[in-house]
């Protein structure tokens, strides 16, 4: 059942820092990982190109916290009690280490709770984690 | 350590300081009330004393003596007739009584008032002197008892009236200015409870002693003559009451009032008007039992007795205003104390709430230009020259100096809000482990007392402050190589940690600074450091209201004492949040 071989992971970035936007898009582009990109600026947006299905299945969601209008743990909430949206493998990419925003982010089953400042080396060592992650580990099977 | 330890040390002691500001503080609307009698208390009191002098001058006589009769002619009559003339024979003795006993009212009515204003305002000078009025009143209640017959009395009354008003007064003016002598000469180390019981022994003695002397005088077959009515002075032995109201209403009664200000202290002065007033009457005037000045005399008493009564309403209301105000004082300062304390948590969460905010909104943008920075390097290695490439290395350093201070900040402004578990931990193996995680170079080593214990305690302040105490030892060592020495002392609430090293000292001038936010003893491009360190021992400290004092004579050598609750103390501030 594993459909990763045929069709490329897209990855949804949803940040409203263009820089971050710029840092991910350089990492693919430095991996030579031809992985589709799209990216959401806040998590309105964001929820809005998941139900009009602008994003290429499977796909995996970057999720930043802190933005403006809907911040990421509400769009995680949105997204938990959205059937179709429910199992969206979600990873948190933030500025925050602060415990509430670990414990609440957990608290809506994601799958990896990512600091930015530990990012020295740019997005590379993110890229190359998510690499070897959907190579790996399977993704759910999307509802039609 | 001996190598310094004989250098003179100066310790400074950092305690939290207690907000003031101007504009906070709320005037309290304390009215302070004079403390005398009103003025016209006192000309009423002189014209009181005057009148009925003044009114004898326009030929009214207050005396009320009965005419000789001869006790034949009034055996003739009949019986309510003989009755009658007997009443009115008795007219003086009758007016004598009534007299007495209406002082003797006042007096009782005055100790009453003493007993309570003391309990109001636990100021001894009421119940003392109410005491001694009281004392006098009983000694006039004894007198009149005798004159009237109404205990055993032997004595010719025109004897025992004199001599024992005379003795009355006398005790009257001495047990007053006895009163006011106590008052003076006491000390305030005396518990309430034994100044009265002091107090009661003495009253009861008193009131045993005043009993006696009537009723040895009333049983006296021999009393000595104390009426000379051809002689200018007619009362001799009333001259001696006279000279003491004098002394105690010029010298010692005023004295007394300057001394201890007072209502009621005042009225006693003015009580001295009547009291003079009184004896002038009697030992000049008086020639016989109830004649004119006699009356008077007995009239000016009572009111004698009531002005130290009315300064003690007086006082008595006074001191009500006075409890009134300082309610209405405190009430206003709780109401601004209250104020403050919600302004305060609303300042302290704003602050919380800024240095939160800011270190993360701060965060991202100063991410973007470490980002920036970087990429530019990447993409322009090959042809950019040493000088750029030094200005970016210099750019990444300055940025990721920030981002350290911004750290810094958060966690400064988290201190306090998670406390952390209580767990069992080695002061000796907690300190080897912070020393041996930061690292430090080769001629660094630690040496704990051999008798530090095993706590329980909240480990994870302890080791931040242990880290940061550690960590600028070794930081802002001047050598290469140094010893850093951990002690820890049980004292009654807690633990006395010092944490001492052998740099280059912190200089006294320094002491007071060095707590504060972002503050540095060098520039950070020698030594790097937010300068937060300190700052977040301090507030870490303050949390769970410890002391941290340094000791450094600024040559060499820093030794850190801190305080530190027991588990016991901890649990109260943990439960309490």
């Amino acid at each position: 059942m594993n459909n990763n071989g045929f069709q490329p992971i897209s990855i949804l970035l949803v940040d409203d820092d263009d820089i971050d936007a710029m840092g991910v898009e350089r990492a693919l582009k430095k991996l030579k990982l031809a992985n589709p990109f799209f990216r959401a600026r806040d998590g309105i947006e964001g929820l809005e190109m998941l139900r009009a299905r602008k994003v290429n299945q499977p796909y995996l969601l970057l999720l930043d916290l802190n933005m403006p209008r809907m911040s990421g743990i509400e769009m995680l909430k949105e997204l938990r009690n959205d059937p179709n949206l429910r199992s969206t493998v979600v990873f948190v990419l933030t500025t925050s280490d602060d415990d509430k925003d670990k414990v609440a982010a957990y608290n809506e089953h994601i799958a990896g709770y990512i600091v930015k400042n530990k990012l020295d080396t740019g997005f590379d060592d993110l890229l190359k984690l998510l690499d070897h992650y959907w190579r790996l580990v399977e993704f759910p099977v999307n509802q039609p | 350590m001996g190598l310094y330890k004989k250098q003179p040390r100066i310790l400074y002691v950092f305690q939290v300081q207690p907000m003031t500001s101007a504009s906070q503080t709320t005037t309290l609307g304390l009215v302070k009330t004079p403390l005398e009698m009103p003025r016209i208390f006192l000309y009423l009191v002189i014209a009181t004393c005057l009148a009925p002098f003044v009114i004898s001058i326009f030929g009214v006589d207050f005396g009320s003596s009965g005419t000789a009769i001869d006790l034949h002619e009034v055996a003739e009559l009949a019986p309510h007739v003989q009755m009658d003339f007997f009443f009115s024979q008795l007219s003086g003795a009758f007016t004598h009584t009534l007299l007495e006993w209406t002082a003797f009212c006042v007096a009782i009515l005055t100790v009453f008032l003493a007993a309570s204003h003391y309990m109001i305002s636990r100021n001894l000078t009421t119940l003392v002197i109410g005491a001694a009025l009281f004392l006098a009143g009983c000694m006039d209640a004894f007198h009149t008892l005798a004159a009237d017959r109404l205990i055993e009395a032997v004595a010719d009354n025109r004897d025992l009236i004199p001599f024992t008003w005379a003795i009355c007064r006398m005790f009257n003016a001495l047990i007053l200015i006895a009163g006011v002598l106590l008052l003076l000469g006491k000390r305030n180390e005396e518990s309430e409870k034994t100044n009265l019981e002091l107090l009661s022994i003495v009253f009861l003695a008193a009131v045993g002693i005043a009993y006696a002397i009537i009723h040895y005088s009333a049983v006296s077959n021999s009393l000595p003559q104390t009426q000379f009515p051809d002689g200018l002075v007619t009362r001799p032995y009333d001259v001696i009451p006279l000279v003491l109201y004098l002394f105690a209403g010029l010298w010692l009664f005023p004295y007394f009032y300057r001394q201890q200000p007072s209502v009621f202290a005042h009225a006693l002065v003015i009580a001295m008007i009547p009291e003079v007033m009184v004896e002038l009457h009697m030992a000049f005037g008086s020639t016989s039992l109830f004649d004119h000045h006699f009356n008077i005399a007995h009239f000016l008493k009572i009111f004698a007795y009531a002005v130290p009564f009315l300064g003690l309403l007086m006082d008595y209301i006074h001191t009500y205003e006075q409890k009134q105000n300082e309610a209405k004082a405190r009430e206003l300062t709780e109401q601004a104390l209250q104020k403050y304390t919600l302004e305060l948590e609303r300042s302290n969460k704003d602050l919380n709430d800024f240095a939160y905010v800011a270190s993360h909104d701060l965060k991202a943008p100063l991410r973007g230009i470490m980002q920036l920075a970087s990429w530019i390097e990447e993409d322009l290695k090959e042809t950019i020259g040493d000088q750029t490439k030094q200005y970016l290395t210099l750019m990444r350093s300055r940025t990721e100096r920030l981002e350290q201070l911004l750290n810094d900040l958060l966690a400064y402004s988290k201190v306090g809000r998670n406390h952390g578990d209580i767990k069992p931990v080695d002061i000796s193996e907690l300190s080897e482990d912070i020393f041996r995680m930061l690292d430090p170079p080769a001629g660094f080593s630690l040496h704990c007392d051999d008798k530090l214990p095993t706590i329980n305690t909240l480990v994870a302040p302890l080791e931040q402050i242990l880290r940061n105490l550690i960590n600028n030892g070794i930081k802002h060592h001047h050598l290469d190589q140094g010893c850093i020495q951990i002690s820890c002392e049980p004292t009654e609430t807690g633990y006395q940690f010092s944490v001492t090293d052998d740099g280059p000292g912190i200089p006294i001038e320094q002491h007071s600074r060095i707590f504060g936010i972002f503050q540095t003893l060098k520039p950070r491009d020698e030594v790097e450091g937010s300068g937060m360190g300190l700052a977040i021992i301090k507030k870490l400290l303050d949390t769970y209201h410890s002391l941290i004092t340094v000791e450094s004579d600024g040559i060499r050598g820093t030794t850190m004492h801190f305080s530190w609750p027991s588990e016991q103390i901890l649990r109260s501030f943990i439960d309490e949040q």
